[in-house]
């Protein structure tokens, strides 16, 4: 199944992306592509959602931009999780965890 | 912190931001146009697919602006750039509705810092909420409030509990002094009060200092000053205190001056002496004096009081007091009146929030005639919309834009209206009758600038509402597909401007009905009859100084010198003692009880008015002699009182009777009074200008002796040419006498008239700019109906319409939209014309002949309004209309 990001609960798409960044730094795409594998091709991040989130996560941040070259030596702007954006992370995890066991509870006991 | 300096990178470097975005962007899209050939496919079906997945980069970089810290102050200060350039690039339609603008929120800001000066402006007084007058009432008389004796206010203060202290203050008329004054003695308006007057207001003196308890105690003759007199008559000089000046035959020290916005009891009073300092004070004690009708009483509530809790407490007292004294207080009430609406009555409120509300009705029809304009243009630019909506702008960012154009053209009027009201308000100040409370202290402050700014932010709201609520609802994208250069209106734009017109129309004759009202009104008034030749008359008032006229001989000695130098004046053709002017009631004669003998006295309810007359006065003015005689030299003070009445108190009082013979007394609670016998009943004139005839007896000056006298002349020519030399014969019979005021009848009236013209003349004004923009407001709905129906028109006529249907057509859509309009304004006019109705005189709110004469004329205008739409419409040429397409 696969789900457009607009259907994405609202907050999901900050933390799947700020996930995405956690091994290493990477540009819009491949940021794009990392969530499309973590999520077993669940979520598609179209660049109308991508780069809107990515520049407000910034300007909030938690990530922090700069040029850099990408693996065919093209330049492209790379995205790292700052020190904030890690605890975010756990901020996060934590909410979305509270919500998910919540919205689990609602499920089981209505059927 | 990240914030904040995100958004300082937004705001100052957004040229750098945002070509960092689109660079950021194309790079992005390269990346996958190789990531594509990279998977096999050719370079321009691989940019073909990229394109596809990634969007366009345009739209993409306007999403992630729409997202950015600042995205909304940026974009506020682009409406702003972007709605400047849209109205200098239409200067037409920009001026023009600046100008509807700038009339109206310029006569809305003149009248609002009149109604901010006078009626919501605080008293300058400490916790002037607390403060109350009370007055005597003769409810039985229905007479709400009149002066009472020094011993009731005391009586009030000492048998109350709610006040904290009660001031003595004496009425006006009895508070006149003489001052030396630059050419002799003048009369100066005084007020004089206890010494507890200026701690009860809670006032501080501008310089040196308020009556002293000991100073109070002991009747000291010190006087404070306004700030008036101590301008005008000392050159506002710091070394004025403790100067004595000579007031009436004393002495007095002056121990104070008050700042400029002290005025109390009201304007007129110039100086305030010590009430105990003055020699009627022991006769103001004594118990007979309680009858007099001198004084009111200057309350201060306690903290936490209210002023219905003083007014039951009061109803007790005066019970308290009716059984104390039941010769004296028997039927006598306390009023209770707020301070505040002491000052500002409610005649005042009456007129100031009428025009408040008239000159908001401008400023709706202004609103409604600009968004209709707003509507239209709205609809003209819809592919302009259309086309920045698809460049990714939404609808809220788009009505956003339109609510900024329409704030910056309210803001505009609002500049505009701020200049014209400075150059209104002296005109508004010029025209408020003199009496009007408080004006010197009307300005443009911060607070009327504060209301303006706001009415201006409301306006362009107002204004830019409908037309983006109406992007809203037919949405901005169907503007690309409706093409063609009839990018426009639709049958929904056109009912809407039509409905608002019609809403123009019916506050213009809200307007127009009021003002109609207000001048029939006048024009009656002026019609009237008054009974005798009001021009060629002066009055003069001698008030003689009592303590050396009280002697009767004396004094009528004086008045008859007087009469007969006068007499002799070249130019004079006869002088008499009476009054030709009365103001109103209550100056004359309210609290005395006319009993006619015979018939029980406790019914009576009705006003009368004293008038002092000598026996040339009814020749002097021209009344007629009904029945009965006049005056004679043989009613002299030894022989019976007699008086002659007028028709209206005759017909009262003996309504199927002669009443040439019958006696009557005029007297106070209290008193015994005189019996006087008419003799003789004279046409009925009227004296004052609200047009209404009251009962008047006329006592003979020789049997009825007062020091204070009217004198009246009858001249030849012009009476103003005449007032020195009539000034010069009375100071000479008496040098010592204050300067007389001498005014002509004709001045008098017309002074009486300023408040009347004060409101037509401002209703007058508004009604013409209510219907000069609602027929402008009709005329643009139809001449661009017309504009936007050619191609139709052009249809009828080739069909066989002829020119005179089809202009006919269209008068006849202008009429629809007018007779709506003019329906639901006359319904509204009957309730306007209602909160008139103490200023109307001969006619009901609903006065059949002016709603008649309000209606045709705004039918003109709608013709007129039509007709040259209607006369173009009609000379559409139909091969130019069709070949237009």
């Amino acid at each position: 199944m696969r789900l457009a990001t607009t259907e994405l609960l609202k907050g999901t798409l900050d933390l799947l992306l700020l996930r995405a960044l956690i091994l290493q730094p990477d540009h819009g795409l491949g940021i794009a592509r990392r969530v499309h594998q973590l999520t077993k091709g669940t979520f598609d991040v179209k660049a109308g959602s991508l780069f809107p989130a990515l520049h407000r996560l910034e300007e909030r941040g938690w990530l922090a931009a700069e040029w850099g070259q990408s693996e065919n030596n093209r330049r492209a702007k790379y995205y790292r999780l700052t020190q904030r954006g890690r605890k975010e992370i756990e901020n996060q995890m934590a909410e979305w965890e509270r919500v998910s066991t919540a919205i689990n509870w609602a499920i089981t006991a209505t059927s | 912190m990240k914030r904040i300096s995100s958004f300082l990178r937004n705001i100052l470097f957004s040229n750098r931001v945002d070509s960092d975005l689109s660079s950021e962007l194309r790079s992005q899209l390269e990346l996958l146009v190789e990531q594509k050939m990279a998977a096999g496919m050719d370079e321009k079906e691989a940019r073909r697919a990229a394109r596809a997945e990634f969007g366009g980069i345009d739209q993409v970089a306007e999403s992630v602006r729409d997202v950015r810290i600042g995205i909304r102050f940026q974009q506020f200060c682009q409406d702003i750039n972007y709605g400047a350039r849209v109205l200098r690039r239409s200067p037409g339609f920009s001026v023009a509705a600046i100008l509807v603008l700038s009339l109206a929120i310029g006569a809305n800001t003149a009248m609002f810092s009149v109604i901010e000066g006078v009626l919501l402006r605080p008293l300058p007084y400490k916790d002037a909420d607390r403060l109350c007058v009370l007055w005597k009432s003769i409810p039985q008389r229905n007479i709400e409030w009149d002066w009472t004796s020094a011993l009731t206010v005391r009586d009030w203060r000492d048998q109350s509990k709610v006040f904290e202290d009660v001031a003595l203050v004496l009425r006006p008329e009895g508070s006149k002094v003489t001052m030396p004054g630059d050419s002799g003695l003048e009369k100066v308006q005084g007020s004089i009060v206890s010494g507890n007057f200026f701690e009860v207001l809670g006032v501080r003196p501008l310089l040196g200092r308020t009556f002293s308890a000991l100073e109070a105690e002991r009747g000291d003759n010190v006087i404070v000053l306004s700030h008036g007199l101590w301008q005008q008559r000392f050159g506002a000089d710091n070394a004025v205190l403790g100067r004595t000046v000579r007031i009436d035959d004393r002495s007095a020290a002056i121990i104070g001056v008050m700042p400029p916005s002290f005025e109390f009891p009201d304007k007129d009073a110039q100086l305030w002496l010590l009430l105990t300092a003055d020699p009627r004070w022991p006769t103001f004690q004594m118990p007979r004096f309680r009858i007099a009708d001198a004084f009111c009483g200057l309350g201060r509530l306690k903290p936490g009081r209210s002023v219905a809790q003083a007014r039951a407490e009061m109803t007790t007292v005066a019970a308290r007091l009716a059984q104390q004294y039941p010769a004296t207080d028997q039927g006598l009430g306390v009023r209770v009146v707020p301070l505040f609406d002491q000052i500002a009555g409610p005649r005042v409120h009456g007129i100031l929030w009428t025009l408040g509300a008239a000159v908001l009705c401008v400023l709706l029809i202004a609103c409604s005639n600009l968004t209709s304009l707003l509507v239209a243009r709205g609809a003209a630019r819809r592919r302009e919309l259309a086309l920045r909506a698809a460049l990714g702008a939404g609808r809220a960012r788009l009505a956003a834009q339109l609510a900024t154009e329409s704030i910056l053209l309210a803001l505009a009027g609002g500049v505009g209206g701020i200049l014209l009201a400075h150059t209104g308000l002296h005109f508004l100040l010029a025209l408020a009758p003199s009496d009007l409370p408080r004006a010197e202290g009307i300005a443009m402050n911060g607070a009327v600038l504060g209301f303006s700014f706001g009415l201006c932010l409301l306006t362009g709201l107002a204004c830019g509402l409908l037309p983006a609520w109406q992007l809203a609802r037919t949405g901005a994208q169907t503007g690309l597909h409706e093409g063609g250069r009839g990018a426009s209106s639709g049958p929904g734009v056109q009912r809407l401007r039509g409905v608002l017109v019609a809403a123009q129309y019916a506050l213009a004759i809200i307007l127009l009905t009021g003002a109609g009202l207000l001048v029939r009104s006048f024009l009656l008034l002026n019609s009237v009859d008054r009974g005798f030749d009001a021009t060629h008359l002066l009055t003069v008032s001698v008030p003689l100084p009592y303590e050396k006229y009280k002697e009767r001989a004396r004094g009528q000695a004086f008045f008859d010198e007087a009469i007969e130098r006068l007499k002799g004046l070249p130019g004079v053709r006869e002088a008499a003692t009476g009054s030709a002017v009365f103001r109103g009631f209550q100056g004359n004669a309210p609290n005395q009880n006319i009993v006619v003998e015979g018939q029980p006295s406790d019914q009576d309810t009705t006003l009368h008015a004293r008038n002092v007359v000598s026996e040339e006065y009814f020749r002097l003015l021209g009344i007629p002699l009904l029945e009965g005689r006049l005056f004679s030299s043989q009613d002299t003070e030894n022989t019976p009182i007699v008086a002659v009445i007028n028709q209206k108190m005759a017909r009262h009082y003996w309504p199927s009777q002669r009443a040439v013979g019958k006696r009557f007394k005029e007297v106070l609670p209290g008193t015994e009074g005189v019996w006087t016998t008419v003799i003789g009943v004279v046409k009925d004139v009227v004296y004052s200008r609200d047009g209404i005839v009251i009962h008047v007896f006329y006592p003979s000056a020789r049997q009825w002796y007062t020091t204070d006298r009217q004198l009246v002349l009858r001249t030849t020519s012009d009476p103003n040419a005449l007032t020195g030399a009539v000034r010069n014969v009375v100071q000479s019979i008496d040098r010592t006498l204050p300067r007389v005021a001498i005014a002509t009848v004709e001045n008098q009236l017309a002074e009486q008239d300023k408040p009347r013209i004060f409101q037509t003349g401002l209703i007058g004004i508004f009604a013409g700019l209510a219907v000069v923009l609602a027929a402008t407001g009709l005329y643009g709905l139809m001449a661009y109906s017309v504009e936007q129906r050619t191609k139709e028109i052009g249809i009828r006529v080739a069909l066989g319409s002829t020119r005179a249907g089809v202009a006919l057509l269209v008068l006849k859509q202008g009429a629809a939209w007018g007779a709506g309009g003019i329906a639901i304004g006359i319904a509204g006019a009957v309730v306007f014309g209602r909160t008139l109705s103490a200023s109307l005189y001969g006619m009901a709110p609903t006065d059949p002949f002016t709603l008649a004469a309000v209606t045709a004329a705004l039918a003109m205008v709608t013709v007129l309004a039509s007709a040259v739409p209607a006369l173009r419409a009609g000379s559409v040429d139909p091969t130019v209309a069709l070949r237009n397409e």
